[in-house]
């Protein structure tokens, strides 16, 4: 992670040609450079080419597709280069598209970044295949070609042009690192995922481990630890001794891939039948019975899983209060017999009496001296006097190993037989039975009343004609018993790892009593090493980042969060959940447009914490919101993202226009707010030629 | 206070040297299902509900030396190489209740003969000897134990002394 603070470079201008949807050249947007008016707006019908404007940003910047998996692109024939003018070739023809990007600091162009892709029909061929270099199906007498030029300054201020595309990347990578990509070039479906905790999570742990280079870390980690137990299986196979748990190990890990697989795949379907559940509740919501019955329902359901916190935490301490004194109860005789042994012993002056040369200077340091019976004795060094009296018996102890061992030995002896006082432990228990009685029952409660909003969901008559009630019903008891599959695989898969950990110690046991293979053993040793010093390391820096994380996200989402007061601070736990909590550290549910404000405010978290001093390009920043969220966004955006250069890639739908719910066209908060430097329209045209192509203008709604 | 006994017996009863040199407690690994019991407490376990879960052997040991001795049963090895020393005293001396409690068992034993003191091994024996035994009541309750009630066994038990000792 880069610390150090970075110059501010933006986007002044971007130019394309004969990419994607954009046939020729000519295709200019100018990007805004202004802190007050920091966003410039491109609206679209869906379709049009404003994801295709984001995604070749990306190219230009790191020569690769930011979505290239050849699974996804394989039967399309849409690529980078523009499709008429790749059809149009005739035998020796040759096609360029290029994205060229002017990038500025505050003061001047700082870089001038060409990328281009050539494509030459070199011969006639009916066969078509998958092209990673255009991210597309092409006919196979095509040939591809990628060139790259930067135009900088050198070190005595010169403008220098650079072809050499592993310098450009490398020059590139230092001021846009591609790991970081995602927090200046912005997928705004990925907004959807933070109205769900746990579909976020897979997003927020690849955003930290982006930034960490865990990567790297996790990689050295599994290689050395993989290569460690290879050699160790081998040998162990070759080992009389150790065969037997070489073939256990080959085996157990064998199950442990297929259960992980299985946990895998679990894990999405749940996820899946979670979000049908939420897009029924969404649909009751929409009926006023039902949306009150479902936040009835909520309620219960949310008191339900504080009684079961409860319950666990008193488990915990019936545990704890069982664990501790159940041993000492049993032998509190054997403990009184020995108190009284010492004490026998110290009458017969085998071992010193239990007082200690401190406590009698704790006497000693409180003037007046206050007597048992009432009476103080002023300090007076007079012979006879208790002052004289106590130091004479001080100096007399002698403090030796036996004194000191026996001293502590007494006394953790009687202060065990103390807090085995059977009233108290009695008093004790009882009140965590009633309290494991009481959570009991509310759970109980709790579990019928929301049987019962269950039911009353069932009787309301849905505008959509469907039993909307049953299907949440239905859709519950599904999530609930998958959910309940899936622990217990989780608890196979913990019990498996137990058994392949203990036979693994078999393993290493029988190979460490094996008189040959020193230097496998050496190999096993360093590799073991490695593994462990890697998983030491990643683990801190880990959990330093979801912390820091965590803390900047807090501060962005606080500050600009739609009803921001009822919330206290935001959580990432260890699995990478992140979760809103109110001031007694519960989970808050939250709307669309929170959850979207919370996914904004992890992307700028992130940006602060790695000093992210650039543009921020978000593709559907208002992908899947509507109503008044979709307007508490939009301030959000005006409103708290000052001085950054945001771009954003709308629809004419989430732009232009308000809806029945009320809620007003985001146009008309980002002009009201002033921050709107430009707005683009990309425009369907069609070529002198016929061709289709677009055209991005300036938008005018007049 | 003897300072005789101190300088002839040599006795050294310092509370942070009081285990040094000691030899490790052991318990009857031959036996397949006490080992496996034991093995439970190596750390790996860490989602069950046992009483043991991410516990030490020192800690399995000293409840089942408790057991044995309340129940005043002790059980030898069936023969010396059934003993598998790997409880290192460290791990008890770490709380000095356990170390208290295995010397309190000693004392009485040897009925106040400080001796006992000089003779580590005697120590061990005696408390290794009732948790031979204890080990089988230990894993009796365990066994009780059951996803919804994982400590049934335990709670009778303490129930079961809360009512038979007396102040």
């Amino acid at each position: 992670m880069d610390l150090e603070s970075k110059e501010r470079l933006f986007i002044n201008k971007i130019d394309i040609e004969n990419c994607g949807r954009f046939y020729g050249g000519g295709h200019t947007i100018s990007l805004s450079n202004s802190s007050e008016k920091n966003i410039t707006i491109i609206i679209g019908y869906s379709g049009r080419g404003k994801s295709t404007i984001h995604d070749l940003i990306y190219w230009c910047l790191y020569g690769e597709h930011k979505k290239h998996a050849e699974e996804e692109h394989k039967g399309l024939d849409y690529g980078l280069i523009n499709t008429d003018a790749l059809e149009d070739l005739s035998k020796g023809e040759g096609v360029t598209a290029s994205v060229t990007l002017s990038l500025h600091n505050d003061k001047e162009e700082k870089y001038l970044l060409t990328r281009q892709l050539k494509a030459t029909y070199i011969q006639d061929s009916t066969k078509r295949e998958f092209e990673p270099q255009n991210n597309s199906r092409v006919s196979s007498g095509i040939g591809f070609e990628t060139s790259a030029k930067l135009i900088m300054k050198n070190e005595s201020g010169d403008k220098i042009i650079e072809k050499n595309s592993k310098i450009i990347n490398n020059e590139i990578n230092k001021q846009f690192p591609q790991n970081l990509s995602d927090f200046f070039l912005f997928d705004g479906e990925n907004l959807v995922k933070f109205k769900n905790q746990s579909s976020s999570s897979d997003f927020i742990k690849d955003g930290i481990t982006k930034i960490s280079g865990l990567e790297i870390l996790d990689s050295l980690m599994k290689n050395s630890k993989n290569t460690a137990e290879k050699i160790q299986t081998h040998i162990g196979g070759k080992s009389a001794n150790a065969a037997p748990y070489s073939a256990t190990e080959t085996r157990l890990s064998a199950e442990l891939e297929t259960l992980k697989k299985e946990i895998k795949n679990d894990e999405i379907d749940l996820l899946k039948t979670q979000a049908l559940l939420n897009e029924i509740s969404e649909k009751i919501r929409k009926n006023k019975d039902g949306s009150k019955i479902i936040s009835d329902q909520t309620k219960a359901q949310k008191n339900k899983s504080n009684a079961s916190k409860d319950l666990k935490q008193n488990n915990e301490n019936i545990k704890d209060m069982l664990f501790e004194k159940i041993p000492q109860l049993l032998i509190r005789d054997v403990l009184q017999n020995a108190e009284k042994i010492f004490e026998r012993l110290e009458n017969e002056d085998k071992i010193p009496p239990s007082i200690s040369r401190g406590a009698i200077d704790k006497i000693l340091n409180s003037n007046p001296l206050k007597c048992v019976c009432g009476r103080e004795f002023e300090k007076n060094e007079e012979e006879g006097q208790p002052w004289v009296i106590l130091n004479k018996i001080k100096g007399a102890i002698i403090e030796d190993d036996l004194s000191q061992g026996i001293s502590l030995g007494r006394d953790l002896i009687s202060r065990i037989i103390d807090v085995t006082s059977m009233k108290k432990l009695r008093g004790d228990f009882d009140n965590f039975l009633e309290i494991r009685r009481e959570k009991r029952r509310a759970i109980q409660e709790q579990d019928a009343e929301i049987e019962e909003f269950g039911r009353q969901l069932k009787e309301i008559e849905y505008d959509e004609q469907e039993d909307l009630g049953s299907l949440k019903a239905k859709y519950w008891d599904d999530y609930t018993e998958k959910s309940g599959l899936l622990k217990i695989k989780k608890d196979e898969l913990v019990e498996l790892n137990d058994k392949w950990n203990e036979n693994h110690k078999l393993l290493e046991d029988a190979l460490s009593k094996e008189g040959k293979y020193d230097t496998e053993k050496d190999k096993i040793s360093l590799g073991m090493a490695v593994s462990k010093f890697t998983k030491h390391l990643e683990k801190r820096i880990e959990e330093l980042l979801r912390s820091e994380t965590q803390k900047a996200t807090s501060k962005y989402f606080l500050e600009s969060a739609p009803e921001k007061q009822t919330f206290d601070h935001v959580d990432i736990s260890e699995n990478y959940d992140i979760m809103v909590k109110d001031a007694s550290d519960l989970v808050a549910s939250l709307s669309k447009g929170q959850a979207h404000v919370l996914g904004l405010a992890y992307v700028a978290g992130i940006r602060e914490i790695t000093h992210t001093n650039t543009f921020l390009i978000i593709d559907s920043p208002l992908h899947n919101i509507s109503g008044i969220p979709r307007n508490e966004i939009s301030e959000v955006f005006s409103k708290y993202l000052p001085g950054v250069q945001v771009v954003l890639l709308v629809t004419d739908t989430e732009y232009l226009h308000g809806d029945p719910t009320g809620a007003e066209p985001v146009i008309n908060i980002l002009r009201k707010n002033g921050r709107v430097w430009k707005e683009y329209f990309i425009e369907e045209v069609k070529t002198k030629e016929g061709i289709q192509s677009r055209k991005i203008e300036e938008y005018n709604d007049q | 206070m003897s300072e005789e006994v101190t300088s002839k017996k040599k006795i050294d009863l310092s509370a942070k040297r009081i285990v040094a040199g000691w030899p490790s407690v052991g318990y009857d690994g031959e036996n397949e299902r006490v080992r496996e019991f034991y093995a439970k407490a190596s750390g790996t376990v860490k989602s069950r509900t046992s009483m043991f879960a991410q516990k030490k052997l020192a800690d399995i040991f000293i409840f089942a030396m408790a057991l044995g001795k309340n129940a005043g049963i002790t059980k030898d090895y069936d023969k010396k190489s059934d003993r598998k020393d790997t409880i290192n005293m460290d791990y008890i001396a770490n709380q000095p209740e356990y170390l208290w409690m295995m010397i309190a068992i000693a004392i009485e034993e040897s009925d106040g003969n400080l001796e006992i003191f000089q003779d580590s091994r005697k120590i061990i024996d005696i408390c290794e000897r009732y948790a031979n035994y204890g080990i089988e009541l230990l894993m009796e309750m365990e066994g009780r134990a059951s996803t919804s009630d994982p400590y049934v066994g335990y709670e009778e038990k303490f129930d079961d002394l809360l009512q038979n000792l007396k102040d």
